[in-house]
C-alpha cells in the first residue's frame, strides 16, 4: 500500500486531537502556514519572533533530513 | 524588558462573528463586526520555548498542538482562517484592530473555503536520486564532467518528472478540490508538496483518487503520502499581507 495516512482512516472526523500526526508535518503546518498578519496588533517581543523566525530556519533542515531518510539516501 | 509576569491574547483564528466554540478548548471569541477572533490570554513567558527541543513532550510540541487543537474545534464549527503559530495581541483593543482592517478581505475568505477542508499531498521518489557530485571520481578530468554531465541531466529529469507527477495529480483530482496550493519539493527525495481545500462532500472521492494514482504511481518510482483532514492552513493567506509563506 502506498498511500500513508498520517491521520484518520475516514475522512469526517476533523474534531478531536491530532496526537496521529507526526510533530514534524504539524509544525510544518501550523508554523510555515496559517495567515499571517502585520502590523500594530502583532507583538514583536523577542522571544515569539525568535520561535518564529528560527523554527523556519530549523524546518528546513529537518524536512530535508526526514525526506533524504525517507528516500534511501543517507 | 522581561516577559515575567505579562500576559497577551493568544490569536488561533479568524472566523465569522456568529462561530461559537466548544466548551472544552479553554478558548474564547472576541466578536467584532462580521468578524470574530478565537483566542486565549497567556502569560507570554509560556511562549518562550527552546525551539530546539523537538521532543514530543516539550513545550513546543505541546503548543503547537494546542494550535492545532483549537484551529481543528473552531473549524468544526465553521470556516476559519488559522493564523501564523505565535500569533499574539496585547489586548481586547488591539484583537479589534485586527478585525477591523480586514473585515472585507477576510469575510471574502472565509466565504470561498466555505465548509472545505485542507488535505496534504507529497509525492516522494522511491527510485535512487542522482549521484552525488561530491563523489564525482576527480582522477579523471573525462570522468569527471561525465559525471558532473549524467548528474546534471538526472537534477534535470528530476525536475522534469515532479512537474509530469504534479500535472497529473492535478489533473486527476481538479473535478473534487476547489483550490490549491503548490509547493516546490525541497528535500532530495521531495518532488512535490501539494495543499488542496477539498469541499466535504467530495472528500471521499478526492481520497479514492489519490489512492487509485498512488498505486499507479508507485511503478513510476514515486510514492504519494496523503495527510489530512486539516484545518485550512494553507489557504489562509490575507491580501494586503506579506508573502510569509514558508520555503
Amino acid at each position: 500500500m502506498s498511500v500513508v495516512r498520517e491521520t484518520s482512516d475516514a475522512p469526517g472526523i476533523l474534531g478531536g486531537d491530532s496526537s496521529g500526526t507526526s510533530l514534524v508535518d504539524l509544525l510544518d503546518r501550523v508554523v510555515h502556514r496559517g495567515a499571517f498578519v502585520s502590523g500594530d496588533v502583532t507583538i514583536c517581543l523577542a522571544g515569539i519572533e525568535l520561535v518564529r523566525l528560527d523554527l523556519r530556519l530549523l524546518l528546513v533542515g529537518i524536512a530535508e533530513a526526514t525526506t533524504s531518510r525517507e528516500g534511501g539516501v543517507t | 524588558m522581561t516577559a515575567i509576569g505579562l500576559t497577551g491574547l493568544y490569536a488561533y483564528a479568524i472566523a465569522r462573528a456568529d462561530l461559537e466554540l466548544p466548551g472544552d478548548t479553554g478558548a474564547r471569541v472576541l466578536r467584532h463586526g462580521a468578524l470574530a477572533l478565537v483566542v486565549k490570554e497567556v502569560p507570554l513567558a509560556d511562549l518562550q520555548v527552546d525551539e530546539r527541543d523537538l521532543s514530543e513532550d516539550g513545550a513546543l510540541a505541546r503548543l503547537v498542538r494546542e494550535h492545532d487543537a483549537v484551529a481543528r474545534a473552531a473549524a468544526e464549527r465553521g470556516p476559519v482562517l488559522p493564523l501564523r503559530f505565535g500569533t499574539v495581541v496585547p489586548d481586547e483593543a488591539a484583537a479589534q484592530r485586527l478585525l477591523d482592517s480586514r473585515q472585507v478581505d477576510a469575510a471574502r475568505r472565509l466565504d470561498a473555503i466555505g465548509s472545505a477542508r485542507e488535505w496534504g499531498v507529497k509525492v516522494l521518489r522511491t527510485d535512487d536520486g542522482p549521484p552525488a557530485a561530491a563523489e564525482a571520481d576527480r582522477s579523471s578530468g573525462v570522468a569527471y564532467l561525465a559525471q558532473r554531465r549524467a548528474a546534471l541531466q538526472a537534477a534535470e529529469d528530476a525536475s522534469r518528472r515532479a512537474q509530469h507527477v504534479a500535472e497529473t495529480v492535478d489533473a486527476a483530482v481538479e473535478r473534487w478540490v476547489s483550490d490549491a496550493v503548490r509547493r516546490r519539493g525541497g528535500g532530495q527525495g521531495l518532488l512535490l508538496d501539494v495543499a488542496y481545500l477539498v469541499p466535504r462532500d467530495d472528500e471521499t472521492s478526492f481520497v479514492a483518487e489519490i489512492d487509485r494514482l498512488a498505486a499507479d504511481l508507485a511503478e513510476a518510482g514515486v510514492r504519494l503520502e496523503i495527510s489530512g483532514p486539516w484545518p485550512p492552513y494553507s489557504f489562509a493567506a490575507l491580501e494586503g499581507e506579506p508573502d510569509e509563506r514558508g520555503p
